[in-house]
């Protein structure tokens, strides 16, 4: 599995979303699934995945599935 | 659209629109419903012949997103945003669904899949009727003073071992958020006015959750005003006489279908004996697919 699909399916997984909802323009709040409850088993999981801890700026800071892929190049995790 | 009135006892009288020969409730224009909608805050449509199952195939059209909502509640017809309403026969009190959580739906939809036999009907009180009828003493200390919320939130999963974690809950009101990995919990406090803006424009809605006992909603561990005293009697006395007086029963019939302004009315139900066949279903849509006041500008119109 590529880093890139691994990371779609940390999404896909811990929102339950199902395939044909998903795209990589996905962003917080836009489907029921990701709203503010779901974003901290998301946040879990992506944490639990690298073994990395966000700074709190940084969780209120991922509103997209891609803005998710540039912050965590600043915990050295490469998913593009 | 054929249309009537639900009842006097609301400002705008809501609406009642029912079927005519031979038309589906999907026919209906979009535009019509969504002004009639924002002007009354209620609608009931009556006589479509709506398959519960398909119910979604209705409300989607005016949801941009449900509310993903209690997971206590069951799923109904395979269908997520369907939902059973609360469990129990016990009477609920006026309360806007979920007005102290972070995720306030802006509509709430009652279909009636089995009528009850025996009481169980829906109350409805127009909150912006008993806004206008509240004592200018009531309405200053509302306007004033904010609600203090204390919530558990369940999250869906636990973490053992993971212990407790700060989290800041980005919405206007809330702090002291933390997680609790280890029993799947997200506590947090939140700050919220009994009385908002409602649709159109100069309209106030009292619509909140204060008369229901903390008993009826496992989330909310604690109420009070926000400097952490409770609602004085004497204002909780005077919203109880007045909300009564405007409450509006509605009894069920099979296949009804309530569209609910949730930041405008108030909701709660009769109570009806154990084993009656009740069964009422609910969706909850967090943002409607139509904006706030989005037909009751006189500009827009």
């Amino acid at each position: 599995m590529s880093d890139k699909q691994k990371y779609k399916s940390l999404f896909m997984k811990s929102l339950s979303i199902e395939p044909e909802k998903f795209n990589e323009n996905l962003k917080y709040n836009e489907i029921d699934e990701w709203d503010s409850i779901g974003h901290m088993s998301l946040i879990a999981a992506i944490e639990e995945e690298y073994k990395i801890t966000f700074e709190t700026d940084d969780i209120v800071d991922f509103s997209s599935f891609k803005k998710g892929i540039e912050l965590l190049k600043k915990y050295n995790v490469n998913v593009a | 659209m054929e249309k009537k009135i639900i009842s006097n006892l609301f400002q705008d009288g809501g609406a009642i629109v029912t079927q005519k020969i031979n038309s589906k409730i999907q026919d209906l224009s979009y535009s019509k419903v969504v002004s009639l909608f924002e002007k009354t805050g209620l609608i009931l449509f009556k006589k479509f012949n709506i398959k519960p199952e398909k119910l979604t195939d209705i409300t989607d059209r005016f949801t941009e997103t449900y509310a993903v909502d209690a997971i206590r509640r069951k799923v109904r017809f395979n269908k997520k945003p369907i939902r059973n309403v609360d469990e129990g026969v016990k009477e609920v009190l006026l309360h806007s669904e979920a007005s102290f959580a972070p995720a306030w739906p802006e509509l709430i939809w009652f279909y009636c899949n089995v009528p009850p036999q025996n009481g169980g009907a829906t109350i409805l009180c127009d909150g912006v009727k008993l806004w206008n009828v509240l004592s200018v003493e009531t309405k200053n200390f509302f306007l004033q003073n904010p609600m203090r919320f204390e919530l558990e939130i369940p999250i869906g999963e636990k973490k053992k071992n993971k212990g407790k974690r700060p989290w800041l809950l980005n919405s206007v009101g809330a702090g002291n958020g933390y997680i609790d990995w280890d029993t799947g919990i997200f506590h947090v406090v939140l700050l919220k006015f009994a009385v908002h803006e409602g649709r159109i424009s100069g309209n106030l809605c009292f619509a909140n959750d204060i008369l229901p006992g903390l008993d009826t909603e496992p989330q909310l561990i604690k109420r009070s005003m926000a400097d952490g005293k409770e609602i004085p009697k004497n204002i909780l006395s005077e919203i109880e006489t007045k909300a009564n007086k405007l409450t509006y029963e509605h009894k069920w019939e099979k296949g009804d279908l309530l569209m609910i302004d949730n930041k405008r009315f108030m909701h709660g139900r009769r109570a009806f004996k154990k084993g009656d066949p009740r069964d009422i279903v609910i969706l909850q849509t967090a943002k409607a697919s139509f904006g706030y006041g989005s037909t009751t500008r006189s500009k827009i119109n």
